[in-house]
């Protein structure tokens, strides 16, 4: 009798420590103009609350959690929503609210991103980070066109032109210098330590983002997978992909890290604006 | 006895080590005037180097190669002989802060202005330098070049106990845009940036005709080529199938496992180590197709000549078209043509440095060479590849 008592209570507690935790969260769709990088766009965004904020949220969980997101609509338009390009989570009408539920099994960086077209253009794509270690740092992208994301979100257009110029180039919702002033995406740390950077593309292109003074290590990758454990200067990231990058310093100073795509480090026509932060390193 | 065995072991560190101290002079300047051909021509800023106290006014589209050893300590005299400021950035080195050439983090070089820029080569592959001021515009402008850093060993293999190759070709990517070439001083909004020629090596379109740039081997090579891009776009190189390309390195670091692919994107930044190892002849192109990443519409496309002969038997020299009597040979090369479509022959080092080219009509040749002792190879657009002859 102990002895199926006991076997049953190993069974019941093993399948507690391999399964995650059921993890709820919530975010809201919104959509606005707003002031990036010195012009005003329309701007669709994943936000935490239901306050419009120009950046994107995230969302950190552990390996095998289940994710039960409820997605608040607050747009006048219906939103499909999908997990970095992995799987399709569904549709969310205008002004509704729906909860899905996804189970992140793997490591690394991942997005809950709108799919269709208008808040794919427009960068709505929120940050998943699952099992990174507390020392890590986010970079979420996102480029575009002032006027062109007024016609976007006017209607007057749908589509991504071929004369397609981006004059708003951002990390994390802003440009550079603002770029430094944010502690999630200005990276600061030691030498040694094991520093983790992730980094989604939310944006319309392919940026490929140049570290000055250290490699780093492609730790995950969702759509290039060949490039894992690649260690590079310059690692590409494509639209929609999501990626989980490895610093471990090895001398100290202060550098810039920036898109080597080098009409995305400009904001409006001023150089030395747009896709830049900075990597400041301590002995 | 112990410090015989250390100067013993001093003696063996010091001859099996090849890094050195290395200095070289390098200056910027902005008055180049880039051949476009047909007569035309376009300004362009860029690096040169030189042996002082000569400085000459001469700088090269695109600047030189630069060619280290791993761990080499490399002292770069600069200086910027031009009325802007200027830097050099070591693309990929990872130099300390100092030295690592932004003007927000290090310094700038002012014009007619000089500075010394020191660093370690702490590892064999490829990289860049570029000027890191305005870089978005002085990039079109000219101001980068390719370093290859090579093993501490070996120069014929890329990176330290890796594959050996028997010749090598370093490819450099770029764009330029016209526009801002023609109107340096008001070249209008940078985020308007078109590129109007797709570049390697500083050359466009028929200017790689010349058979500078051409890959000629034979199956018993290992070939390998380095790519680069400073563009904005995506580059694409496309490899015949039987060249079969094999991906080895990236960014200037072995990668954990070789890519077997005939197809590479290289985007602004990035490098690759390729190693060529043709199983059959080959009389093709490696076609270099540049994109525009904004609206993935190709801008242009360069085509590169590839001729792999293979292994020279005599009955396959007949499929070539000719036979070679008496290789290796001394001054004299005795050439038997079979096919009255080859007129011309032309003789390669095995770098791809054009060494002679000669008339020949049907039947037996005798071309006069002055080849010092080496392997060459020979070769006519004609010919199914290129045999190896061997000169002593």
């Amino acid at each position: 009798m102990n002895k199926i008592f006991l076997i049953a209570a190993f069974l019941l507690g093993w399948s507690n420590i391999s399964k995650g935790a059921v993890i709820d969260d919530t975010l809201y769709i919104h959509r606005d103009t707003v002031t990036m990088a010195e012009l005003l766009v329309n701007r669709c965004v994943l936000n935490p609350t239901s306050t419009f904020e120009k950046r994107n949220a995230y969302i950190d969980i552990s390996i095998g959690d289940d994710l039960q997101l409820t997605i608040i609509n607050t747009d006048s338009i219906a939103h499909d929503l999908g997990v970095s390009n992995i799987v399709s989570l569904g549709t969310v009408n205008a002004s509704d609210t729906v909860t899905f539920s996804h189970t992140f099994n793997g490591f690394g960086t991942f997005g809950i991103a709108i799919t269709s077209t208008l808040g794919y253009q427009l960068g709505a794509q929120a940050t998943v980070r699952v099992g990174i270690p507390n020392q890590s740092f986010m970079w979420n992208l996102w480029e575009m066109n002032d006027t062109l994301s007024l016609d976007l979100g006017n209607g007057i257009t749908s589509s991504i032109p071929t004369d397609y110029y981006p004059n708003v180039n951002t990390i994390n919702g802003e440009a550079h210098p603002e770029t430094v002033a944010d502690t999630l995406g200005r990276v600061i740390g030691n030498v040694g330590d094991s520093i983790y950077i992730s980094v989604v593309n939310s944006g319309n292109i392919v940026h490929t983002i140049h570290f000055h003074g250290y490699h780093v290590k492609i730790v995950q990758a969702t759509q290039n997978t060949s490039v894992i454990n690649w260690t590079k200067d310059s690692p590409v990231v494509q639209p929609r992909e999501t990626m989980t990058l490895l610093l471990v310093p090895d001398k100290p100073g202060m550098y810039p890290v920036h898109d080597h795509n080098l009409i995305s480090v400009l904001t409006q026509n001023s150089y030395g604006g747009g896709m830049i932060t900075n990597i400041t390193i301590q002995p | 006895m112990k410090q015989f065995v250390l100067f013993i072991a001093v003696l063996l560190v010091t001859q099996f080590s090849t890094a050195q101290q290395v200095e070289l002079w390098m200056q910027s300047r902005m008055d180049g005037e880039l051949a476009l051909g047909s007569g035309d021509t376009t300004e362009f800023w860029g690096f040169g180097l030189y042996t002082p106290p000569i400085i000459p006014k001469d700088i090269e589209f695109v600047g030189p190669v630069l060619r280290f050893v791993e761990g080499d300590s490399i002292s770069v005299h600069f200086l910027n002989n031009s009325p802007e400021d200027h830097t050099i950035h070591w693309h990929g080195l990872d130099v300390d802060q100092a030295n690592d050439g932004v003007p927000t983090t290090s310094s700038v070089v002012d014009p007619d202005s000089n500075r010394v820029y020191s660093f370690v080569a702490t590892h064999a592959g490829t990289f860049n330098y570029h000027c890191h001021v305005f870089t978005t515009f002085h990039l079109s402008m000219g101001m980068y070049g390719l370093i290859v850093v090579d093993p501490d060993t070996s120069r014929n293999t890329i990176y330290t106990g890796g594959p050996r190759y028997t010749q090598e070709h370093n490819w450099l990517a770029s764009e330029l845009n016209r526009n801002w070439n023609d109107n340096p001083i008001s070249p209008g909004l940078m985020t308007l940036y078109d590129a109007t020629h797709g570049m390697l090596n500083g050359k466009y379109g028929a200017q790689l005709q010349d058979g500078s740039h051409d890959i000629i081997g034979t199956t018993d090579d290992t070939i390998a080529v380095r790519l680069s891009s400073m563009g904005y776009g995506k580059v694409r190189f496309i490899f015949p199938p039987e060249a079969e390309a094999e991906i080895h390195m990236s960014d200037g670091r072995q990668i954990p496992s070789v890519i077997a692919t005939d197809t590479i994107d290289v985007y602004s930044g990035e490098r690759f180590t390729v190693l060529l190892k043709p199983s059959a002849a080959i009389n093709s192109t490696v076609e270099i197709v540049y994109s525009d990443v904004r609206s993935n519409e190709e801008i242009t496309t360069n085509e590169i000549p590839i001729y792999i002969g293979v292994t020279d038997l005599d009955e396959q020299n007949i499929e070539n078209g000719i036979s070679i009597l008496g290789n290796p040979f001394q001054g004299q090369l005795k050439v038997f043509v079979h096919n009255e479509a080859i007129q011309t022959l032309t003789i390669y080092s095995m770098d791809g440095k054009l060494m002679g080219s000669e008339n020949v009509t049907p039947g037996e040749n005798t071309l006069t060479t002055q080849l010092l002792s080496g392997t060459y190879l020979i070769h006519s657009p004609k010919m199914n590849g290129a045999l190896r002859v061997v000169s002593y």
